[in-house]
């Protein structure tokens, strides 16, 4: 995929040598409801996030954050602009570089097993293949799941079963990882080590690491995880801060820094909430 | 396991022992005569008498109500996938499924059997109608409920419509599938016997059909109790399945 062929890229960035691993122009969405109104969800958001790093998306409840995120792994067709996956649409991406998702309803199906949920993934699509022979049961071993391998998605706590399902997202090696508010229903401490756990997964990938986009409405959290923090406005969203956590890893909440830039986003966060 | 059976099933057989006795003793004490109500026991005593007789038309109404089940089952499946995902198909058959679902038996019945002749094809035929509207309706309903979070997960792992319907749809309908097949297998149940009335010459709605003409009300009531019987063991059979297959229900949804 050649940068040519892209449509026209936000004036003043440098082209680069890589595409951006994900880039959203001038993204606009408008939910129709069945009554003909319209609501207005996302206001021209444009977005470039590189290869390898965690953004956390982060912005009030109903913003709309996790409609973009829907938007960028085109689960959703947006109502205005374009959005490209290392240079391709995200159909394209699919089959291609591989998308892993993962949302708050981990989407485990009550009629397999673990090991069945986590194959699925080389089960369907063009990319199947990517899951190695001994791929679903090293990946089981690394979420810690080894010996639940052969128990039902009903027999799981809820932080196994959000462990199941990141090692379904991971298992086919994706370049791009999709996560929305995936650890909002679990406690706090189950929280944390699923939140360590998804750096521990990722730095396995090594120079590969997959790009990871986090959406959650927990300032502590994105802080802990991100390299970057989006902060976005009430409804519509639109990005009303774009923040690097230049943090020492692992992190603490104790480490110098941390608190302050908790303070500072919470009040990022406020502001943007007026507008809306 | 045997225990907890034994115990959920006492209510039923209680109160079906308590209409029986009654039944009888109502018989009995006003000495109302065979052709016009015959006591449980006299049915039961015709059952026994000949019980290769009704065993032998049971099975012949058995396997069509059964063949039509799978005939009417199969087509509504196909059906019902095809309507799940193209809803302007379903706006275009959903209202021929409705005509032909309240058409009367008894006036689609001599039409099979004028069309499709005096063999096994007009019961069959028949039997798989009367299953085809249960089934197509929970089929729909079914395959359109899916859960969306699955969905999600299976569209990013760039899942065919295919594999979507294969992995996801049909299993995740089973559920409504398996209730529908129970209002389905009585209806089947119930066409197989009516067909046999209007055009056949075997089978237990034969049976019943001349039992009638001879007033002979007792055989036409064992009659009657085959096929209650026969509907039992379907339920059954289903449930057993159901419990096998849909093992990740929540209890609380089976009770």
């Amino acid at each position: 995929m050649s940068l040519a062929t892209r449509p026209g890229r936000p004036p003043g960035k440098a082209p680069s040598a890589l595409p951006p691993a994900v880039e959203a122009i001038d993204v606009g969405h408008v939910f129709r409801g069945r009554d003909g109104v319209e609501t207005a969800a996302i206001e021209r958001v444009s977005l470039q996030i590189q290869p390898g790093e965690l953004v956390a998306l982060l912005g009030p409840n109903g913003c709309g954050k996790s409609t973009l995120l829907r938007i960028l792994s085109g689960l959703i067709q947006p109502t205005r602009g374009t959005i490209a996956l290392a240079g391709a649409p995200p159909s394209v991406a699919r089959a291609g570089q591989g998308i892993g998702w993962l949302a708050q309803d981990d989407g485990l199906l009550p009629w397999l097993d673990v090991t069945g949920n986590v194959g699925l993934a080389g089960r369907v699509g063009r990319r199947r293949a990517a899951v190695r022979p001994d791929g679903v049961a090293e990946m089981l071993a690394q979420v810690g799941l080894a010996d639940s391998a052969r128990r039902y998605p009903h027999e799981l706590s809820g932080g196994m079963r959000q462990r199941a399902a990141l090692a379904r997202a991971l298992v086919a090696e994706p370049a791009l990882l999709f996560l929305d508010e995936p650890f909002a229903s679990l406690d706090e401490i189950t929280r944390e080590r699923l939140g360590d756990l998804l750096l521990t997964l990722r730095g396995i990938g090594g120079a590969r690491r997959p790009t990871t986009l986090l959406v959650t409405h927990s300032v502590v959290e994105a802080v802990r995880l991100a390299d970057r923090v989006l902060v976005f406005s009430a409804r519509p969203a639109r990005v009303v801060a774009d923040v690097a956590v230049r943090l020492d890893r692992p992190r603490r909440y104790d480490q110098p820094g941390f608190g302050g830039l908790v303070q500072s986003l919470k009040a990022e966060l406020g502001g943007g909430a007026s507008h809306g | 396991m045997a225990k907890v059976a034994a115990r959920a099933a006492l209510p039923t057989l209680a109160f079906l022992l308590g209409v029986l006795a009654l039944w009888e003793l109502a018989v009995r004490l006003w000495g109302v005569q065979a052709f016009l109500l015959p006591g449980p026991s006299a049915v039961a005593a015709r059952l026994a008498s000949d019980p290769l007789f009704f065993a032998r038309e049971g099975l012949v109404t058995l396997s069509e109500a059964v063949g039509g089940l799978t005939i009417g089952g199969l087509l509504a499946l196909g059906a019902g996938l095809l309507m799940a995902r193209w809803r302007w198909l379903e706006r275009a058959l959903l209202p021929v499924a409705i005509v032909a679902k309240v058409t009367p038996v008894v006036v689609v019945a001599p039409l099979f059997v004028l069309w499709f002749g005096f063999g096994a094809w007009p019961r069959l035929l028949i039997a798989a109608l009367l299953a085809f509207f249960p089934i197509l309706i929970g089929a729909v309903a079914g395959l359109r409920a899916v859960p969306t979070a699955a969905r999600e997960v299976l569209l990013t792992l760039d899942a065919s419509a295919a594999e979507e319907a294969l992995l996801l749809r049909l299993p995740s309908a089973l559920p409504q599938l398996f209730a529908a097949l129970k209002v389905a297998t009585t209806l089947a149940l119930l066409g197989a016997v009516v067909a046999e009335w209007v055009g056949g010459d075997r089978g237990l709605g034969r049976a019943i059909l001349l039992a009638n003409a001879n007033l002979d009300t007792t055989t036409a009531l064992a009659g009657v109790a085959t096929i209650a019987t026969l509907g039992i063991l379907l339920i059954g059979a289903l449930t057993l399945l159901e419990r096998r297959y849909v093992f990740w229900q929540a209890p609380l949804e089976r009770s």
